[in-house]
């Protein structure tokens, strides 16, 4: 007897055992469960069509209902919007906050991408997807791998909802074309805008340039023939110590949305007239000095950079210019180091992938009297999220109304924008909204000028689901051929090269 | 009747305890190593991106294997072969140069650890220290490097030359080919460099200390006791060490893709494992290429263990006479 107890004790603990270290052994990773499991929710994706599916006849927003009485909506940790959008909606509305539950899929937009469809492929409830703009167009567009991954559409278009563009006569025009896939379907709505615009130390603006204002900075760099030539100016005052931009990428967040043309029409990928005369531009800077390519964004080099006076400027967002711990500006106004993340017990906080994430922390408390912003030579704009309905939303009703008040609501818009500092996307709802940035200064009102700015983003017919991808993929080429590593006859095949190779679907030619 | 007088023996059976306790083994086994090798296999026949579910069959394989040259060299096939190609290439780079100095490293360890002419104090405690790198994470160390050699002037080599005169400019470290992948070998050769010193440390002290006497007495020199007695005697270990270090060099990942700074990885450490996670972490997963190229990788390291295994002959065991 003892001995079977024992031979069963033995097998169990070995069968933990192993159970424990195979877990991550195999390489296989992507799909244990075969794609067969999902089939029980792809019933549920056609169930609730409501008959509009191809036409964009708005469904009547009385006929919609609530099956099921929690909104759920899926985010990243870290993405502070989620609890101030939800108490202020609470607080207007009067809606139950218990009744909204918030997914975290991911501690970033970008594992966010990968990790929502995971969660669609499960039974977990799922109403609104919050997609940062990189990678929206993928959901919104319900692209083939993440549909046959899930099972069933990803999305589904708001008019089912109600929703529709006309509604939103004033919202910013570039945040409609993103939020449009390929089809016309308008699929995803954004509460805000991100237009963007030139930060600058303002002491060595008035050392080397003699810039006392704002509006004395941005005569300097009101285009870029103007700016070239502040550029060559500084340069010269400065004998080369201080350059003109922090970084090449931050050139081609605003470069990238000078685009006229789709980067892929019929899945062939070509490149468009901007994209070939980028690559002069980058290098003449790099070459006079008005840049240095060497620095990285997102590391304490790049904070370091505007800290330390080896740059004038860098363009920066609106979610860039909070003037709160964390954010870029923070980070600039107080140099930065990367420490690893630790928790309130002192614990390491680890990713996913059990790695030590490392995060930057401010020196000290931000100078305030080291930066102004300015418009700078062009409108730009980088990121914002937005608002898609999933394909298996099944509280419609409540979806609509919050997607409503926060893109249609114009009064609660601006109350938000006044409480929150978030650049709502609605010209009516800005006018006349404020912000005083603590750490820009005599507190500058940057609403002033994003406000302008934002009217003048026009992306077109431009933006494809693989645009993302490929404008880093090009910018990478273009990042080493001023480093001096690549050859400007290899950018183009080499990204051609790189974008293939991402999707083995497209084509390019010679 | 035959027998009777004598006690006759029940044969008690114990096999099937034996197997009770292996069972649980293979069930595992069958569940997290064989189900999914086999799912890989079937992925492997299915398409990538934007056709993800169609039956492409050994078209992955056939794409990564001879290209598709036809199509131009841009196509699908083409880009794909030479990018998986040139990732292994990198591998095996990466890691014979970290093999070489870390088994060299070792083996002189190892033997100055053992021999009895040379005591050496405390080498409980150099152990230990020697081995403490292997057990720090990889994204420690990464980020422990990265801060030496970034390539601007906060790198903390750059800026320590730049101080002391040595530099004009800072050094681009990351962005030189060869450089970044010989401080890449160097930091797997000091992460592993105490594992492998312990083991065949182990192993010689399996070495009878009378046949280093026998050859003291008989006049050998240091390098020739070496070579004709540690060495031929190591051997099984040593061709251990070998095949799990090749092993885990062909899967090598974490080091390589974590030293870079910027949103991509460093497109000099591209190895075959970053080739497969890249392409199921696209956009739109590339799963097909991503499970033939695991599969090709591993047929490749199964031949490449035979290859070393061959080598494991015991030079001493009686060659089996075919009978006349």
């Amino acid at each position: 007897m003892k001995k079977r107890v024992l031979a069963a004790a033995l097998a169990a603990a070995t069968v933990l055992s192993l159970a424990g270290c195979n877990q991550g052994g195999s390489s296989s990773g992507a799909s244990n469960t075969s794609s067969g499991s999902s089939a029980a929710n792809s019933g549920a994706t056609s169930g609730e069509s409501s008959g509009a599916t191809s036409s964009e006849s708005p469904a009547n927003p009385d006929e919609l209902t609530d099956e099921d009485e929690t909104l759920s909506l899926l985010s990243w940790s870290g993405n502070e919007d989620m609890q101030l959008m939800i108490d202020f909606y609470c607080e207007k509305t009067g809606f139950d906050k218990n009744k909204i539950k918030v997914v975290t899929q991911g501690d970033s937009g970008g594992a966010a991408k990968e990790a929502y469809q995971n969660y669609l492929k499960g039974t977990g409830d799922a109403d609104i997807l919050y997609c940062d703009a990189g990678w929206a167009q993928l959901y919104e567009n319900n692209n083939a791998a993440m549909v046959a991954n899930v099972g069933g559409d990803l999305v589904m278009p708001l008019s089912e909802l109600g929703i529709t563009k006309d509604q939103q006569p004033n919202a910013y025009p570039y945040t409609l074309q993103v939020g449009t896939n390929a089809k016309g379907e308008f699929v995803g709505a954004t509460w805000q805008a991100t237009p963007g615009c030139f930060v600058y130390n303002a002491k060595l603006a008035k050392q080397y340039l003699d810039v006392e204002t704002p509006e004395d900075m941005q005569a300097l760099v009101k285009d870029w023939d103007t700016f070239e030539q502040t550029a060559a100016k500084l340069k010269e005052a400065s004998n080369g110590a201080v350059k003109m931009v922090c970084t090449e990428a931050g050139l081609w967040q605003v470069k990238q949305c000078d685009k006229k043309d789709k980067w892929v029409k019929d899945d062939v990928f070509a490149f468009t007239g901007e994209a070939e005369s980028f690559i002069d531009f980058a290098k003449k800077y790099t070459d006079e000095g008005y840049v240095d390519a060497n620095i990285g964004t997102w590391c304490t080099a790049w904070w370091n950079t505007l800290n330390d006076g080896s740059a004038l400027g860098e363009f920066i967002p609106t979610w860039g210019l909070k003037g709160t711990s964390g954010s870029m500006l923070f980070n600039f106004a107080a140099g930065a180091q990367d420490v690893p993340k630790v928790d309130d017990d002192g614990n390491p906080v680890l990713d996913d992938d059990g790695n030590q994430v490392m995060e930057s922390v401010v020196n000290d408390s931000a100078a305030t009297d080291l930066f102004s912003a300015c418009a700078g030579p062009q409108s730009w704009y980088w990121g914002g999220t937005y608002m898609c309905v999933a394909a298996k939303c099944n509280t419609k009703k409540t979806a609509a109304d919050w997607i409503k008040f926060f893109t249609q609501n114009e009064d609660a818009m601006k109350e938000y924008a006044q409480k929150n500092g978030d650049f709502m996307n609605s010209t009516k709802a800005m006018e006349g909204v404020t912000y005083k940035n603590p750490v820009l200064i005599d507190g500058q009102d940057q609403f002033a000028i994003l406000f302008n700015e934002a009217k003048k983003i026009n992306m077109g017919d431009t933006i494809t689901m693989y645009d993302a991808d490929i404008n880093d993929k090009f910018n990478a080429q273009v990042a080493d051929y001023c480093k001096g590593t690549v050859s400007k006859d290899d950018i183009l095949p080499n990204t051609k090269t790189e974008v293939i190779k991402l999707f083995p679907g497209l084509t390019a030619t010679e | 009747m035959a027998g009777s007088g004598t006690k006759s023996h029940k044969l008690v059976s114990y096999a099937k305890y034996g197997y009770m306790f292996i069972l649980p083994f293979f069930i595992v086994y069958g569940f997290f190593m064989v189900w999914p090798f086999i799912n890989t296999f079937l992925l492997s026949l299915k398409g990538n991106s934007n056709n993800p579910t169609d039956w492409v069959g050994f078209q992955n394989y056939k794409w990564l294997l001879f290209g598709d040259a036809e199509k131009g060299r841009f196509s699908a096939g083409s880009v794909a072969q030479k990018a998986f190609w040139s990732d292994f290439g990198t591998t095996l780079i990466l890691w014979i140069g970290n093999f070489i100095v870390q088994i060299v490293l070792s083996l002189l360890l190892a033997v100055w650890f053992s021999d009895a002419r040379i005591k050496i104090k405390g080498t409980g405690f150099f152990k230990v220290v020697m081995y403490l790198p292997n057990i720090i994470m990889a994204a420690s160390v990464a980020a422990m490097f990265l801060m030496f050699f970034d390539s601007n002037k906060y790198g903390i080599v750059n800026s320590l030359a730049l101080n002391m005169g040595w530099f004009t400019d800072p050094y681009p470290f990351l962005d030189n080919k060869w450089v970044i992948r010989i401080i890449v070998m160097l930091i797997q050769a000091w992460l592993w460099f105490g594992n492998t010193m312990l083991l065949l440390l182990s192993g010689i002290f399996g070495i009878d200390p009378s046949i280093y006497e026998a050859a003291s007495i008989d006049g050998a020199s240091g390098s020739t006791t070496f070579f004709k007695i540690t060495m031929p005697i190591l051997k099984p270990i040593f061709i251990y060490v070998v095949i799990t270090s090749l092993i885990g060099g062909l899967q090598m990942f974490d080091i390589p893709y974590l030293m870079h700074t910027g949103a991509t990885y460093n497109k000099y450490l591209e190895t075959a494992a970053i080739y497969i996670y890249q392409n199921f972490h696209a956009s739109m997963p590339n799963y097909g290429f991503s499970a033939a190229a695991s599969m090709i990788m591993f047929v490749i390291t199964l031949a490449l263990g035979f290859v070393v295994n061959r080598f494991n002959t015991d030079s001493t065991a009686p060659k089996k006479k075919k009978k006349a």
